[in-house]
């Protein structure tokens, strides 16, 4: 669904859901992982990424804060402080609202990823391992398309995830499997397999976790 | 904890990558930025590995940059790892406030030796280190935006998971959070909402 429209300034050309959809169709690999979250229709995540424009954008995301609470003082989110955010994108449920103003055409493809994600992928990895493998994603799909994105996204994160997948035999399947499909279990064995690698997958995501970046890559 | 390695001798080699007429300029960056790999490195179970790979990770970053410009890549790089130091430290500020408010909690591999350390010195010393740290974070974020727009911009996401949690860390508020501090509130089963704000 596009729900853009020129408010001045600068435009990003944001990566519509339609054409997210057709990105991920069109490319073997990510068609393999992602085909089971499409719709009979053949919809993904077209009609869940929404490219507002500053006002739209605004008032969405005011109403979103305003109901949830800030930790800077314990109360609910004045409006003022909401305002202050100047967030890219928030996510409510499954539909991801973008400033039309904001980030860059990879955007959409990343918030796009993480609605393709398997629910139990976040809350068992954690916030690092989930960041650093949705940029890892993102940015192998932004190559296949041709689409521009920055370096500096989730770049730590990222690193270890690149090192895990060229260590791991069969890591891009491996990791794409535990992401899209839930298959956790999978990338458990496949980190612990090897003599003195009984525990590597568990220490390997404390270390994830805690933002020990260079510990968690001197694993492999 | 590993016994200190010489940092002098690990950081010559990085020295000599810079212009001999840098070097006493980058001194002090280099063995700021070898004291903050050590922090990580001592208490890791391979200290060596993880020590050699920061250094390799500078050399990697010196040597992609003209001879000219590695001073200011140095930098950089130096400000990375404050960051990143920065954020580990935001992170356990929050869980150490978390569990002396929640003292029935049972936090299991979360409670750090720093988080230890910082329940020990309670409440007030956590909110002081906290508005300290925020203070620096927004100082860092404003220079970053007008000196590297592209890199603030790649650096929003863990910055405002920073920013979050050392919030937290002040206010004693946990009934919203982002980023690790999340993880650390669903392992204990604490109830709260994820604040989804993107920064990608």
């Amino acid at each position: 669904m596009l729900e853009r429209s020129a408010a001045g300034g600068r435009e990003v050309d944001h990566t519509t859901g339609a054409e997210m959809d057709a990105y991920v169709q069109g490319d073997e690999f990510f068609n393999y992982y992602i085909q089971s979250s499409f719709d009979g229709q053949g919809n993904g995540v077209d009609g869940q990424i929404h490219i507002l424009d500053a006002a739209a954008f605004q008032a969405r995301w005011l109403e979103y804060a305003m109901a949830r609470i800030n930790p800077n003082t314990g109360a609910r989110f004045t409006e003022a402080e909401a305002a202050a955010f100047q967030a890219n994108a928030f996510v409510d449920g499954q539909h991801a609202y973008l400033h039309v103003g904001r980030g860059e055409p990879g955007t959409a493809i990343h918030e796009s990823m993480h609605l393709f994600t398997d629910p139990s992928y976040l809350p068992e990895m954690g916030f690092n391992i989930n960041e650093g493998t949705t940029e890892f994603f993102t940015r192998l799909l932004c190559d296949r398309v041709g689409v521009r994105r920055g370096n500096g996204y989730y770049k730590q994160q990222r690193r270890v995830m690149e090192e895990v997948v060229e260590a791991l035999p069969q890591g891009h399947n491996v990791l794409a499997s535990a992401y899209f499909d839930g298959n956790i279990s999978r990338l458990r064995e496949a980190m612990n397999q090897g003599e003195g690698n009984e525990q590597r997958f568990e220490t390997w995501k404390a270390h994830m976790n805690a933002g020990n970046w260079r510990s968690a890559r001197a694993l492999f | 904890m590993a016994d200190s390695p010489d940092l002098a001798a690990l950081s010559a080699p990085l020295l000599g990558l810079i212009p001999e007429l840098q070097r006493a300029t980058a001194q002090p960056l280099v063995e700021e930025l070898l004291a903050i790999a050590w922090a990580e490195a001592a208490v890791n179970s391979a200290p060596q590995r993880v020590l050699d790979l920061w250094v390799s990770d500078t050399r990697e970053a010196l040597l992609d940059a003209a001879r000219s410009d590695r001073l200011s890549v140095l930098r950089d790089e130096l400000a990375q790892a404050r960051r990143d130091h920065d954020s580990k430290l935001a992170l356990s500020l929050a869980i150490a406030r978390y569990l002396l408010e929640h003292p029935g909690t049972e936090p299991g591999r979360w409670a750090s030796p720093t988080v230890q350390s910082w329940q020990a010195q309670g409440e007030g010393a956590i909110a002081l280190e906290a508005t300290e740290l925020l203070n620096q974070l927004e100082t860092y974020a404003a220079h970053l935006q007008v000196l590297d727009p592209e890199r603030a911009e790649g650096s929003k996401g863990n910055l405002h998971a920073a920013r979050m949690a050392l919030q937290s860390a002040r206010s004693g508020s946990f009934q919203s959070a982002w980023g690790p501090l999340a993880d650390f509130l669903r392992a204990v089963g604490a109830d709260f909402q994820v604040l989804e704000v993107r920064f990608s």
